[in-house]
């Protein structure tokens, strides 16, 4: 059995006062591109950090590679490229500079293919890093990140704040990394659209905890909304047990599920007083936002 | 990757560097105009004017390196968290060890080699100066050793605590304030504790080695603090 490139077991992060992440595990396969996904302070960027060594887990172990990021870090940073959702590269150097410094860094950086990709993304060397624009800036720490050929390629909300075109340019480069070397990429994103397009599987977390991780086409099969209508001054008796989140207005009741199969349509309606119910097919958006709902508050009655 | 983390840190601490070596020009410059104005300097040998210089300027030098030392340290860390640079270099494969070596390596060098450019103007002018009167007991040429190390353990004592100021700040002007000030505060701090605690010790001595514990303390607590620190 081969090592998944990205390995979290148990992970916790405790800051003073408050637990970032809890119990989380996770294993990405060699090959896939993940999509991390939470709302805001749902434990993401912690999660990258202790991915990359930076933040050290409370309880838990995380190997990249097969390397324990803990024990390991600068020899396991050495496979992993990164970026940031602000970068933060030195102001005063030259796009030039960088690249020169990030050779000296990397044992195993392509000089060929950073200028390929400066050339790509049209990127002037001689230009300060302070004057760059934010995308310009995302782009150069794209070429850090990449021209090491890195095996582990995460990503830390790069795509926010960026225009559509930038965000296209950077998404081409992104498939480009993931047809060569580079075993796993988890991209960490609001932009569910840059998700879908790039991710083969979605991990949803919300307040440190794992709510659901499966490959896109598995988690838009399994997850289904079910319409029902109830019957006239009647509720719901027997909600299926698993409903991630419910909505009940007026006579209208509605509810997602997940793992759904057409069998329990049946069983809802033997047991609820509805007069009519449908299955309706549900957006990795969607299912993202039902999942959230529902983990901070599981039924919504007008 | 050593040699490029040292560039990075000449290249970021440009203005200290060019400050410690204006401020050295600026020392010989001053003793010069000053001693070209004297004329009891005027009315001696070529060869007594020259030594007499070289020694003020390296001694008045030496004093103000240590103000240009403090503001290297101080800055030497935190600079990269006011531009948000550390974050970058936390990312990447180097090891903090790796990463504080390369700037104590440069803190180290600029001292050495202030400290050995007026160690030699000292040495130099004292070789040289065949035609001043000898001190009779040897007492000025001791003198003249405990001033310098004792000049010496103050530029420790700033660059000490200029460099734990610097770990644990994020605002090098603070680190740098600090390591300013401290130093100056330790003769203060020796003459009231010795009051209080009425010792009769020779103060010089109490305050040389506050200095230089504070200094020895301000690295090792410094160091202490980076290595487990997150830049995030």
């Amino acid at each position: 059995m081969t090592t998944p490139p990205i390995q979290l077991v148990d992970v916790t992060k405790d800051f003073k006062g408050h637990r970032a992440t809890d119990s989380l595990s996770l294993e990405f396969k060699s090959g896939t591109t993940v999509g991390l996904l939470g709302p805001n302070g749902a434990g993401k960027t912690t999660c990258l950090k202790m991915m990359l060594g930076l933040l050290r887990p409370t309880s838990g172990s995380i190997s990249i590679l097969g390397q324990d990021v803990v024990s390991n870090g600068p020899k396991v940073r050495q496979k992993i490229g990164y970026v940031p959702e602000d970068p933060w590269l030195y102001p005063w150097m030259t796009v030039q500079q960088v690249v020169r410094f990030a050779s000296s860094i990397y044992e195993s950086w392509d000089a060929a293919r950073a200028t390929e990709l400066l050339g790509q993304f049209e990127l002037p060397p001689d230009r300060i890093i302070k004057k760059l624009s934010k995308g310009m800036r995302v782009k150069a720490a794209l070429v850090v990140a990449l021209a090491h050929r890195p095996q582990v390629l995460v990503l830390d909300e790069p795509m926010s704040g960026l225009d559509p075109l930038v965000r296209d340019d950077l998404i081409a480069t992104l498939l480009s990394a993931r047809a060569e070397n580079t075993e796993c990429i988890v991209l960490s994103s609001h932009q569910i659209d840059d998700v879908n397009r790039l991710a083969d599987e979605v991990a949803i977390i919300h307040a440190g905890k794992l709510l659901v991780h499966s490959s896109i086409d598995d988690l838009l099969g399994s997850t289904k909304r079910v319409e029902a209508v109830l019957l006239d001054g009647r509720l719901p008796e027997k909600p299926l047990p698993q409903t991630v989140w419910q909505n009940i207005d007026r006579r209208n009741w509605s509810m997602t599920v997940h793992p759904f199969d057409e069998t329990m349509l049946a069983a809802l309606q033997a047991n609820n007083p509805i007069s009519s119910a449908r299955i309706v097919d549900l957006s990795v958006e969607q299912i993202f936002k039902d999942m959230i709902r529902g983990a901070m508050s599981p039924c919504f009655v007008h | 990757m050593f040699r490029a983390l040292i560039w990075k840190d000449v290249r970021l601490n440009r203005l200290p560097l060019i400050f410690a070596a204006a401020m050295v020009v600026v020392s010989y410059a001053v003793v010069v105009f000053q001693f070209s104005m004297d004329p009891v300097v005027k009315a001696g040998t070529w060869n007594r004017v020259l030594v007499t210089i070289i020694f003020a300027a390296s001694v008045a030098s030496h004093a103000v390196s240590q103000f240009t030392l403090s503001v290297l340290a101080g800055n030497l860390v935190a600079s990269e968290r006011v531009d948000r640079s550390a974050e970058f270099l936390a990312y990447t494969p180097a090891s903090r060890g790796t990463i504080l070596r390369a700037k104590a390596v440069l803190l180290a060098a600029v001292a050495l080699g202030l400290m050995l450019l007026h160690l030699c103007g000292m040495l130099i002018s004292l070789v040289f100066a065949t035609d001043m009167p000898k001190p009779t007991t040897g007492t000025s040429t001791a003198t003249i050793w405990i001033l310098f190390a004792s000049i010496t353990a103050y530029g420790f004592c700033g660059a000490g605590i200029g460099w734990l100021a610097s770990c644990i700040l994020s605002s090098n002007s603070s680190a740098v304030l600090f390591a300013i000030v401290t130093p100056a505060l330790v003769p203060i701090a020796t003459i009231l504790s010795m009051q209080v605690i009425d010792r009769h010790e020779s103060e010089q001595t109490v305050r040389v080695a506050a200095w230089c514990a504070l200094g020895l303390a301000g690295f090792l607590w410094g160091t202490k603090h980076y290595l487990g620190r997150v830049e995030t």
